[in-house]
């Protein structure tokens, strides 16, 4: 990756973490790396770790982390925020870093086209005639294929 | 003995200011000098308000107020002597005039100055490169600078411990000033730190304080960010250690650490006060015996950053217990002492003054070629004994006919025993140190050679250079003296006096066909029983070994 420079910085990106859920501890962090020790992502692939999303917030390099990977292959298996000594609520930060980046249109594709599933049939499985036909058979009732409610709650 | 009650303190900052009133307060006359202009105080010492205690509120007004302090700045002292109870002062006022003043008593709590390294780095003091000082300042004016008014952002990098040890309170005061200088967020403020020190009352608190307030820390082990300034352009760049990427900063305002100097005139002091001062500069040196507040010389007191940085609250304390301790010896103008511990037989000198030049606490000075001696200052050690040439200098208790007897008696009593299976050593120990592991080692029943015997003396440096040989000469196969470790040794060189001659004995014994492995120095703690065991036991293998070698 190319140096970081940090006159693309954005110095408020972290004080607007620290006002929502999740982030409000961010700056207490001391970097002792207990949160990466304890990720099991980290222990497939170094890259990926907490620790270095939370320093680049710090740092206010909002593009680079909104649009990391890393904050979508969190498996929020809450390890880093239960050992977290300073208090910081890392998996919680990752779940607000992932509304804001999706706001942002950060998203990853799979992330997109799993969320266009639920807008157009209620489920993250599509459902169809032939899905009902074997519900038939063993007298289950039929489902519907589509929701039309999904599409006011998930305005465009 | 009578003595004078009067005190000189020697500095002008709140820690010498505090100790002058405590010994008024006690009923103490206090000459209060100083070599700098006037009796201010160096701003960087006193801390943010938060830190200035109660008890130095109104210390300048109580001094003035005092009848028993006499403020006399600026003044240099020209020149020092006399004895502890004692001390006849020559001092030089700022016009010129010199006078003589009589002191019991002198307190020393010269103040340090701050200084950030700029050279170290490469780099000038600049419109975009301040020091911490700088930075303080513009802080206390609370006055229109553009680095704290106006909504515009800037980012501000603090570089703290990279080019020395730097000490917990100017790591205080680069955080203090730090988690000010980010103002609610309007400003981006970047610690790069290496050696980082949290070992000061508030400190790890004031670090939470300061990274909640919106400080990053960013620690860098053991590699120094490149500066680089260029026409009206400063960049910081630094390999950060949790990204691994370089990370690179412009920053509006690059602020030095500063460190704390001894000020020149603390070795230029100590060389006429007499008393030792370490590699940096700085008053008291390494001798335990001299922690934390004593020197070498018995009547001289060190306190606060005199003797290398100590906080504020600790050089408070230390000029407390100063002021009690002169108290204590100065009291109403008199002092008790053991009399006649040193014995001198005026018919016998030579008036070669080498006992004023060996005695390592100056109780020995002279007067028309003939040596005094000051019992308030003499610790009996018995240096001066050993040094003297013309054997004119006893030890009470620690005579040389004394400890002939103990040696011939000792050797004696093995040459009684069966002389095929043993050897015969002589251990003179340092009843500071060895002694006591002697005793502890044959209490507690540790390995001992057979053939031991100890000779009890006040210091290492007490053995003569004959008490070596007339052990050799009574039949000893090996001698050895026991002293304390470096810079531990009360006298603060018998041990390497000790050594020395050793090592001078041993050169004389080659010539005459005599190994001078029989002869050894060692070093032992006080209650080091096991220590002094061992010691003991490779002692004897190496005579033994030289025993059959013959």
């Amino acid at each position: 990756m190319a140096d970081i420079n940090l006159e693309n910085a954005d110095p408020n990106f972290k004080y607007e973490l620290a006002k929502q859920p999740g982030g409000e501890k961010i700056m207490a962090c001391f970097t002792c790396r207990t949160c990466t020790a304890s990720c099991p992502i980290t222990a497939v692939n170094e890259r990926f770790n907490p620790l270095r999303i939370i320093r680049l917030a710090l740092y206010g390099l909002k593009r680079e982390v909104l649009s990391s990977d890393f904050i979508w292959l969190c498996s929020s298996c809450y390890a880093c925020q239960e050992r977290c000594p300073q208090g910081v609520s890392i998996t919680e930060l990752m779940t607000l870093l992932k509304n804001m980046a999706v706001k942002e249109g950060h998203a990853p594709a799979g992330v997109r086209a799993q969320l266009d599933l639920v807008k157009t049939h209620g489920r993250i499985y599509p459902l169809d005639d032939f899905d009902n036909k074997k519900r038939k058979k063993i007298n289950l009732p039929v489902l519907p294929t589509s929701c039309e409610v999904m599409k006011d709650l998930i305005p465009d | 003995m009578n003595i004078s009650p009067r005190v000189l303190v020697v500095g002008s900052g709140p820690v010498a200011q505090l100790a002058a009133l405590e010994l008024a307060k006690m009923g103490h006359q206090v000459l209060l000098c100083n070599q700098a202009e006037s009796i201010a105080g160096n701003k960087h010492l006193w801390g943010s308000p938060d830190d200035r205690l109660s008890e130095l509120g109104s210390l300048k007004q109580d001094l003035r107020d005092d009848p028993r302090i006499e403020i006399m700045a600026p003044t240099r002292i020209l020149e020092f002597q006399g004895s502890p109870g004692n001390f006849q002062v020559r001092l030089k006022g700022n016009d010129e005039a010199r006078t003589n003043e009589v002191v019991g008593a002198v307190i020393l709590s010269i103040e340090p100055f701050a200084m950030a390294h700029f050279e170290s780095w490469g780099v000038k003091e600049s419109e975009k490169i301040k020091d911490l000082s700088w930075v303080e300042s513009i802080l206390s004016s609370s006055g229109n600078d553009p680095l704290l008014s106006g909504d515009s952002l800037r980012t501000l990098v603090f570089l703290c411990g990279f080019t020395h040890h730097s000490n917990p309170f100017s790591q205080k005061r680069a955080m203090e000033a730090a988690a000010k200088l980010v103002l609610e967020g309007r400003n981006t403020v970047i610690f790069l730190v290496d050696q980082f020190q949290v070992a000061d009352y508030g400190l790890e608190r004031l670090t939470h304080r300061a990274r909640e307030a919106g400080v990053l820390f960013v620690k860098l082990t053991g590699i120094k960010p490149e500066i680089e300034t260029g026409s009206n352009a400063l960049t910081v760049s630094y390999y950060d250690q949790e990204l691994e990427e370089k990370v690179t900063i412009s920053p509006d305002c690059l602020i030095l650490e500063e460190a704390y100097k001894a000020p020149k005139e603390i070795i230029h002091l100590a060389d006429i006060l007499g008393v030792t001062a370490d590699r940096k500069g700085f008053f008291q040196g390494d001798n335990i015996y001299n922690q934390p507040i004593h020197t070498n010389r018995h009547g001289i007191w060190v306190v606060d950053s005199a003797k290398g940085f100590v906080s504020l609250q600790e050089g408070i304390e230390e000029a407390k217990a100063a002021a009690m301790d002169i108290h204590q010896f100065l009291g109403k103008g008199e002092s008790i002492t053991a009399y006649k511990r040193l014995l001198f037989d005026e018919a016998k000198c030579g008036k070669c003054l080498t006992c004023y030049r060996s005695c390592p606490h100056l109780a020995i000075s002279y007067y028309e070629v003939k040596p005094v001696f000051h019992e308030l200052a003499c610790k009996a050690c018995g240096i001066c004994a050993a040094a003297c040439p013309m054997d004119a200098i006893q030890i009470a208790n620690f005579t040389d006919n004394e400890i002939i007897e103990e040696i011939e008696n000792a050797v004696q009593k093995r040459h009684g025993h069966n002389k095929e299976d043993n050897v015969s050593l002589v251990a003179f120990c340092c009843e500071n140190s060895a002694f006591d592991s002697a005793r502890m080692a044959s209490l507690n029943g540790l390995p001992l050679p057979n053939g031991l015997e100890i000779v009890r003396v006040p210091c290492a440096g007490r053995v003569d250079q004959h008490y070596v040989l007339k052990a050799l000469e009574s039949g000893a196969d090996g001698v050895m003296i026991i002293g304390c470790h470096d810079e531990s040794c009360s006298s603060v060189r018998g041990n390497r006096l000790a050594k020395k001659r050793i090592e001078i004995i041993g050169k004389a014994l080659a010539e005459v066909g005599l190994e001078k492995e029989r002869l050894f120095f060692e070093s032992c703690a006080p209650g080091m029983g096991w220590e002094f065991s061992k010691i003991a036991t490779k002692v004897e293998h190496v005579v033994r070994e030289l025993e059959k070698g013959r």
